[in-house]
């Protein structure tokens, strides 16, 4: 039984009268405990999934979905009042920029202690201190009574995190939680972030833009290209032995320490404007591989020959 | 913090003697001659030698800088002198007016916030919806309306037409026989129109500024982080959203104190009302110097303590500016 399902996913934005799509066919599945990692570069869509889960994209942008399921609750039809018990509570989630992410004229202490008062535990100064001791914020009383612009990045994004777990979340959504700070703090935070998960036994969602941050992390990958997934599996097989040709091609303009090439080879070209998809696969003007197909069909996500693998390609079989 | 607050308070005083001196040079500037309003049109014979034991007394045969000087060291015993007009000490007029214009503006500042922080909340909350755009058309019309021609036209339809309200001043003329809840009733009566007007002009630039910040501040990353924690929207706007979106409007209430103080010299004069604003009024046109003098110096030192205090009240609840350099 999985916690959160998620079947052909389309979000559009309304921009001057049009409809521009951000994500399409999307479709993934989350067990209970489980950790999905989301890679990809900016305006690829990632956040977008992120956001949309939780009903908290603008009113510009329109969700639909096959299926959008959180615990047997359709989420994208859920009423107000259900919703709300949903967002803070099983689901909490930590933005991408701590510095904008806590309201500036409340105490830390109070922008986590509301959402115990929320989701049932009535207000607990001594729970909210275990939650700062939790995400390993020095001085948890200190902490507690100062305003965010008293604390560091790291330690605001510390906040966030407890504030996301102050629910005991069932499912944690990071987005992009280290895109806004150092980068000797990145590291902390995601270790972090590993750890609670595992300590509390929390499904994660990690969206990044950063595949390399991602290794070791989380025991599944998804790469999403133009809004489309493109390839989901296991992080090590996907990391491995990349199916898709945008997946090689990305991996292969990492930097790695073993290699000595001065010039990291880039993907040529440039992700296709959201206005202007071009029909069949997104990647296909980038694509070394591209065959006739490519230019009519849209691929869909079909199981590689590692069948926990599946990738959207028509090397590997023609959608009929 | 100390040193914020001493920089501040010695700017101030720097401003209040400004004032003090532009009051005093424009006043020699007016037509007319300041011992005009005394002897100049007396037609006695004895009004050349009241003249010039008027000239005598006040230094009026002295070079400004001279007169300004005498003023200024006679202020600081607090001693505004006397009227031209009525021979009464300046203290005393002002002391009768101040009350009054201060009852009539805070009535209608408290009115215009009670009003129109609430009116700004909807018409952002309800952005581009019918409310919105009621609110707009409003604001619109309460910018364009010159205030002395809605007073003009309030009165001929409630005081002349309708005859439900008295047109002018504060009291009826017998009203020193009344009971004293008949005379509040009385003075509450004379209160409504121009408190009401002043309601009005004031309302739509606050509304708009309330909604303008509401919807800046909605935007922010903060408010999604409310949401996202669950909260009820009512919690969202007033908890969260709001408090942040009232941090400038401290700063409009600093600077609507002239109004609050000095008293708005026309809508005054239109009202007949007793209040500062006519007295200075009435001050300038007959040249009575000592009362101009003091009702400018008493207005701005009320009017800078006021932006002072609004400094405070900003810091106060600003944790950015309270805290700032601490931790």
């Amino acid at each position: 039984m999985s916690l959160l399902t998620i079947e052909n996913l389309r979000v559009e934005y309304r921009r001057g009268g049009k409809r521009i799509p951000a994500v399409r066919n999307v479709s993934f599945s989350l067990a209970p405990g489980e950790s999905l990692g989301i890679a990809g570069e900016s305006g690829s869509g990632k956040s977008t999934v992120a956001l949309s889960l939780l009903r908290l994209l603008p009113e510009s942008a329109t969700v639909t979905a096959d299926t959008l399921c959180f615990e047997g609750q359709e989420i994208l039809s859920l009423a107000p009042g259900p919703l709300r018990a949903l967002r803070g509570g099983p689901v909490g989630i930590v933005f991408q920029d701590p510095f904008s992410a806590l309201n500036p004229v409340l105490t830390v202490g109070e922008q986590v202690e509301e959402v115990l008062e929320l989701h049932g535990e009535g207000r607990s100064r001594a729970r909210v201190l275990s939650l700062f001791g939790q995400v390993r914020l020095p001085d948890p009383a200190g902490v507690y009574g100062a305003y965010p612009h008293q604390l560091s990045g790291g330690q605001r994004q510390r906040a966030c995190l407890a504030i996301a777990m102050a629910g005991r979340p069932k499912l944690l959504i990071a987005d992009e939680p280290t895109t806004a700070l150092d980068v000797t703090v990145q590291r902390d935070i995601l270790n972090l972030l590993d750890d609670v998960r595992r300590e509390l036994k929390m499904a994660l969602l990690l969206v990044t833009h950063n595949v390399g941050l991602l290794s070791e992390r989380t025991d599944r990958l998804a790469i999403l290209y133009a809004g489309e997934m493109v390839e989901i599996g296991p992080t090590a097989t996907v990391l491995g032995t990349p199916s898709h040709p945008y997946t090689q091609g990305l991996l292969k303009s990492l930097p790695r320490l073993s290699h000595t090439e001065r010039r990291l080879p880039a993907l040529p070209g440039q992700p296709p404007d959201p206005r202007d998809i071009p029909v069949g696969c997104p990647f296909r003007p980038r694509c070394p591989s591209a065959f006739a197909p490519c230019a009519t069909e849209d691929p869909v996500l079909r199981p590689m020959k590692n069948p926990s693998v599946h990738a959207a390609c028509h090397l590997y079989g023609v959608t009929p | 913090m100390g040193a914020y607050l001493l920089r501040r308070l010695s700017l101030t005083l720097v401003v209040l003697v400004g004032i003090t001196l532009l009051t005093s040079v424009v006043m020699r500037l007016a037509p007319g001659g300041l011992t005009g309003g005394v002897t100049d049109l007396s037609a006695r014979a004895s009004a050349h030698e009241q003249r010039k034991k008027f000239i005598a007394l006040y230094d009026l045969d002295k070079p400004w800088y001279v007169q300004y000087g005498r003023w200024l060291k006679r202020l600081s015993r607090l001693d505004f002198g006397r009227s031209f007009k009525d021979d009464r000490p300046v203290l005393e007029k002002i002391g009768e007016r101040l009350p009054n214009t201060l009852l009539l503006n805070f009535l209608s500042l408290g009115l215009v916030f009670l009003v129109a922080i609430p009116v700004g909340v909807l018409a952002a909350v309800k952005q581009n919806t019918f409310w919105d755009r009621a609110v707009s058309v409003f604001v619109f019309v309460g910018f364009s309306v010159p205030t002395f021609w809605l007073a003009l036209m309030l009165m001929i339809l409630f005081g002349v037409n309708l005859g439900w309200l008295p047109l002018s001043g504060l009291h009826s003329l017998n009203a020193d026989e009344m009971s004293f809840a008949a005379y509040g009733a009385d003075m509450g009566k004379h209160l409504i129109l121009p408190v009401l007007i002043s309601t009005f002009t004031g309302l739509a630039g606050l509304s708009r500024f309330v909604r303008n910040g509401l919807l800046e501040v909605i935007r922010q990353d903060y408010i999604r982080t409310a949401r996202a924690k669950g909260l009820p929207e009512s919690r969202v706007i007033f908890h969260h959203a709001l408090r942040n979106a009232l941090l400038p409007v401290i700063t409009i209430l600093g600077l609507s104190l002239p109004d609050l103080i000095g008293g708005g010299f026309i809508f005054e004069t239109i009202f007949a009302f007793p209040g500062m604003g006519r007295l200075g009024f009435d001050a300038i046109m007959a040249r009575d110097f000592p009362v101009v003098m003091g009702v400018g110096t008493i207005a701005a030192f009320l009017t800078l303590a006021g932006n002072f205090l609004a400094d405070l009240a900003y810091a106060a609840v600003d944790p950015r500016i309270r805290l700032s350099g601490k931790r």
